[in-house]
């Protein structure tokens, strides 16, 4: 080994390697950092990019049925006893008494057995009325079609003779469990 | 021009420095010819002085083994070193060597000096062998004052170089001391920094012409053999050197000659006496000693034959053999005849070897031929520590490679750095936001929340129970006249599932609002009770069974358009009927009894259950969560 061997790795070789790698490190580090940077926002601009499309089918699907959503919100909002009550007061008017007569009318304060497992708010309405099949049955469907939210729980229908003319008729009792918005279940 | 610092004298960095200016102002980088013996390279000028008036040149090709006369040098431009480029300018053109010469070996042959000094005793004393001969040949160089029985000389103008007896007997001197001025190496020098400017390695080396002259006998007389003086005379001083019977060299002497006489005062007796002295001669040997004259100097080869014939004849009978150099077939290519440069002819030592001459089969001539000879004088070894070696200037062209394969590592990562950052700010992902991002997952929450609303909602609307299609479902049963008389019906409908394990359910997945599993079951009973003729019994068997009652749910689902009597497989309907006699049953009842009491046209009485099962997977499921 002569006098410049050691110069010459300490200064052609080692140097210039330690500098580099260095430098090659700083580098590196940048564009690790730099690659980093760009794999999050690539991701978070593809999610973007999903969440828009995803967005827009949503839409494309929420649209249309706004307005009924609306509706039915409005409906629901709406108390279910006093709706019923005053559909019933339209709809009975109708019907002679011998065909249909309301007998009570009243709104159990318990969630039945329809509604106590649901988290929505619902009211019940027992109602009793006493006339003939088909009489109730068209009150009945003028009251379910304005009320959907209405869900028949419960009907008894009997005979019974009336005590003067022994003259037979149906009793009919049933109870509604209707679905409300309103405060959140204790 | 590039100026030499001695590495010692320089710190690290300079040295670096330096030896970057050597590899980039000269070829030794690249041309391995700097670094080699001048005898090795291709092409080789000799240059012979025996201090006369005229200087030998010649010029030697060992590609071809071709001597051609060489450019005449002048005695002026030995001393003083002048028109040092200009000769090299003429060596190197295609005049004296069949081709251009990349490289130049330059050998000053010294015939006008040949002094011998004594080596210290102890040192002496210690070599005894091959390899002891050569680390003294290396001490002698390095550290001659230490080596010298002498040490009051200078080494500035002197230089030493040893010359082992290989043929010494015990108690007898085993090696000398060659010693030659210094006078000549400026020329040397100044060839060397010339060929360094021409960029054209220029390898020097400064010999002892009697040496190699001795060495070149086997060559040029085949037949030699040992146990004689070889007897050398040059213009100043006559050599001779003493060879044992075996051919082996046993002693050497130097005779100056003096006031311009061609021979040595006492020629004769030196001789006889030194013959005596190597045991050449006397009672005991041979008698009269052999002596084999030989020179380049002819003049001088006379005038010694001629003294040693007058002591032959007067004193001691001397036996003596003159070789004729001028008419010796191998010479005859060599300018001049110089018998010294022969051993610069390795197919003629190869020859001699070969040819199994008595004299190439000895230990000294070999050793000569291998090396001892030729002994540079100049100490080219110590010049070369000045500058890197070849190695290094290798190490130093891989290190520039090196540094430009780091550069170019960096600059390419430094680019790709560059363009994957162009790269990244010219995506649109570059411009997006985090109060973007968050700003759309609220709008994209928002309407998740409003379809799951919209979707309970409607979930939650669906006519799944009503009064009116459960009438109808009695009137699609038992139409007028069918011979059945309804006496009690009750319906009821209820969730399948628990208030207690719905609200464990949803609180374990409350994140699932709205989704299927979150739902209830419905479990819907109808019961009827009644009387029926036997015409209707017919009716109510047809009920009986799972048939008859999924196409009786069928009919009533396209009579109301109520799902919920939609048969489907998730849907399990089961029936359950029960007949038997009506006790108030009368078949003698007249119309007006019958009018009267209806029960006692009937004969049979029966019990209906009708259950349904609508899971949790049904459409008609109830939702758990509220819609809002």
């Amino acid at each position: 080994m002569s006098a410049y061997s050691q110069p010459i790795i300490r200064f052609g070789l080692v140097t210039p390697a330690v500098f580099n790698v260095l430098l090659l490190g700083g580098v590196l580090a940048a564009l690790g950092k730099l690659a980093d940077i760009r794999k999050e926002k690539e991701e978070r601009f593809e999610e973007q990019t999903q969440r828009l499309a995803a967005m827009k089918k949503l839409e494309a699907d929420i649209a249309p049925k706004r307005k009924t959503f609306a509706d039915q919100k409005k409906l629901l909002e709406t108390d279910p006893g006093q709706l019923f009550t005053r559909v019933l007061d339209a709809v009975l008017p109708k019907f002679k008494e011998i065909e249909l007569a309301r007998g009570s009318l009243v709104f159990p304060l318990d969630r039945g057995r329809v509604a106590r497992p649901l988290r929505t708010d619902a009211a019940r309405v027992k109602s009793s009325f006493s006339g003939g099949f088909g009489p109730m049955q068209e009150a009945l469907l003028q009251v379910e079609s304005l009320m959907p939210q209405a869900v028949l729980e419960d009907m008894k229908i009997t005979r019974k003779a009336h005590l003067l003319t022994q003259q037979e008729h149906l009793v009919m009792e049933m109870t509604h469990t209707c679905w409300k918005a309103g405060e959140a279940k204790p | 021009m590039l100026s030499i610092t001695d590495p010692c004298e320089l710190k690290a960095a300079d040295i670096y420095r330096q030896a970057r200016a050597v590899a980039s102002k000269t070829s030794r980088g690249t041309d391995g010819d700097w670094y080699r013996e001048p005898d090795d390279l291709a092409w080789q000028w000799h240059i012979w002085f025996d201090g006369g008036r005229e200087v030998a040149s010649a010029a030697f090709s060992r590609l071809d083994n071709q001597w051609r006369p060489g450019p005449a040098l002048p005695l002026a431009s030995l001393t003083t070193a002048e028109n040092a480029s200009e000769l090299l300018g003429e060596l190197i053109s295609t005049s004296y060597y069949s081709q251009k010469p990349k490289s130049l070996g330059v050998i000053l042959h010294v015939a006008d000096e040949f002094a011998l000094a004594e080596m210290a005793q102890t040192l002496e004393a210690a070599a005894e062998g091959g390899e002891d001969f050569k680390i003294l040949r290396y001490n002698l160089v390095d550290e001659p004052l230490e080596m010298l029985a002498d040490r009051e000389v200078s080494t500035d103008t002197t230089s030493w170089r040893l010359l082992p007896f290989w043929g010494a007997g015990p108690g007898q001197t085993r090696s000398v001391a060659m010693a030659l001025s210094r006078a000549r190496e400026p020329f040397m020098q100044k060839l060397m920094a010339e060929g360094e400017k021409m960029r054209l390695p220029v390898r020097v080396s400064v010999t002892s012409a009697p040496l190699e002259a001795l060495a070149a006998l086997p060559l040029i007389q085949p037949e030699a053999r040992g146990g004689r003086l070889v007897v050398m005379p040059y213009l100043k001083y006559t050599a001779v050197f003493a060879l044992s019977p075996e051919g082996e060299l046993r002693a050497a002497r130097s005779l100056s000659h003096r006031g311009g006489s061609l021979t040595p005062a006492g020629f004769g007796d030196i001789l006889w006496n030194m013959a005596v002295a190597a045991e050449l001669a006397g009672a005991d040997h041979a008698g009269k000693p052999r002596l084999l004259l030989a020179s380049s100097n002819q003049r001088a080869v006379e005038a010694a034959a001629k003294d040693l014939e007058l002591y032959s004849l007067s004193r001691q009978e001397l036996e003596c053999e003159i070789l004729d150099l001028g008419s010796l077939p191998q010479l005859a290519a060599i300018p001049g005849n110089l018998m010294e440069l022969m051993i610069y002819d390795s197919a003629a030592i190869e020859q001699v070897r070969a040819g199994g001459a008595p004299l190439g089969g000895t230990e000294t001539f070999p050793a000569l031929w291998q090396g001892w000879a030729g002994q540079n004088f100049m100490d080219l070894a110590r010049l070369d520590t000045l500058y890197p070696t070849l190695s290094d200037l290798r190490m130093l062209r891989f290190s520039t490679w090196f540094v430009v394969l780091l550069v170019f590592t960096l600059v390419s990562t430094g680019a790709y750095g560059t363009w994957s950052l162009f790269s990244a700010m010219n995506h649109p992902s570059w411009e997006l936001t985090e109060s973007q991002v968050s700003m759309t997952k609220a709008k994209h929450a928002k309407l998740i929340d409003e379809q799951t609303q919209i979707q309970l909602t409607e979930q939650l609307l669906l006519p799944r129970s009503r009064g009116w299609t459960t009438l109808e479902f009695l009137l699609q049963l038992f139409p007028e006249d069918s011979g059945v008389r309804l006496e009690n019906f009750s319906y009821s409908l209820e969730a399948a599932r628990s208030a207690a394990s719905s609200s464990s359910r949803s609180s374990k997945g409350s994140k699932g609002k709205g989704s299927k599993n979150d739902a209830t079951g419905l479990v819907r009973n109808w019961t009827i009770k009644g009387l029926v003729k036997p015409k209707a019994l017919e009716l109510l068997n047809s009920l009986n069974s799972q048939r008859g009652l999924g196409a009786f749910f069928e009919q009533v689902a396209g009579a109301t358009d109520d799902p919920g009597f939609k048969p489907d497989p998730a849907r399990q309907i089961t029936v359950s009927l029960t007949q038997g006699r009506n006790s108030r049953y009368d078949s003698q009842a007249t119309a007006a009894d019958a009018a009267r009491d209806p029960t006692l046209a009937f004969p049979f009485n029966f019990e209906i259950q009708i259950s349904q099962t609508i899971s949790e997977k049904d459409t008609l499921a109830l939702p758990l969560e509220k819609p809002f």
